[in-house]
């Protein structure tokens, strides 16, 4: 009889913990940007940068030129941005802003922006894929020829496409 | 690289003049929105796939044309940091008295 329900005792914390396990794996798996965060985490320890992560809260859509001319690259940047928010800013002193955002690909992508004077408006300027979508050739691209530094946006920034808020 | 097709080098040639002068115009980026970025010499091919995404609202025209001859500054340094990089020794003539 003790035996038994020694049995049964041992057989309820297997079944105990395969549900835990099954739980623990319905949870991780439903979360597909655990794993794009983790990623960016682990980029930011092995580089020993801090990255910052920054969305506005306007969707933003590519403006009428970049449409007619090659559609493709500045959908995909700006559906990047729209969807993984801006991971580093650069900006210069002349109100220069490019969100650089990272595509599930890898490819970096870049939304550039400028600020009308010190206000809280920027004009969308472009967003394309710059230096073959390379991170470290895209940073030393905008510190050397576009005098950038690393920035930051204005939590109430106010995109402008093509002259009309979005 | 891909040979540079009359028509792309006089494209281009223009578009270097008004970025020069600092005054881009719309006939010119509408002659190189017809350009592929690959076909065109390597400084250039940036400046190209950017002018391709850019805005052409008027009333910023000069930023962005600020913005391209930035971008092709630092495309002519990478080119002569390049060059210097890979540069053939110098075969000096014997100095005359």
């Amino acid at each position: 009889m003790k035996s038994e329900r020694g049995q049964s005792t041992v057989l309820y914390a297997i079944i105990i913990v395969f549900v835990l396990g099954a739980v623990f794996m319905a949870i991780t798996t439903g979360l597909p940007g655990m794993k794009a965060g983790a990623d960016t985490i682990a980029d930011a320890v092995t580089s020993g940068e801090t990255y910052v992560m920054w969305k506005g809260a306007q969707t933003l859509y590519p403006n009428r030129h970049a449409i007619k001319v090659h559609g493709q690259d500045a959908y995909d940047s700006v559906d990047c941005y729209n969807r993984n928010g801006a991971f580093y800013i650069m900006s210069n002193a002349y109100g220069d802003f490019n969100l650089l955002c990272r595509d599930d690909n890898g490819s970096v992508r870049d939304v550039i922006v400028k600020r009308r004077g010190n206000s809280n408006v920027f004009d969308f300027i472009n967003a394309y894929t710059p230096k073959g979508g390379n991170l470290s050739r895209i940073k030393y691209w905008l510190e050397n020829t576009w005098k950038c530094t690393q920035g930051s946006m204005p939590n109430d920034a106010v995109i402008v496409i093509d002259g009309v808020i979005p | 690289m891909a040979t540079v097709t009359p028509t792309i080098e006089s494209v281009l040639s223009v578009l270097l003049m008004e970025l020069v002068r600092g005054e881009l115009t719309d006939e010119t980026i509408a002659a190189v929105d017809r350009i592929n970025a690959d076909d065109a010499p390597e400084p250039l091919k940036e400046v190209i796939r950017f002018m391709h995404g850019m805005t052409t609202v008027p009333y910023l025209r000069y930023s962005v044309t600020s913005m391209l001859i930035r971008i092709l500054g630092g495309e002519l340094a990478e080119m002569a940091d390049f060059r210097d990089q890979n540069a053939p020794p110098i075969e000096y003539p014997p100095l005359e008295d």
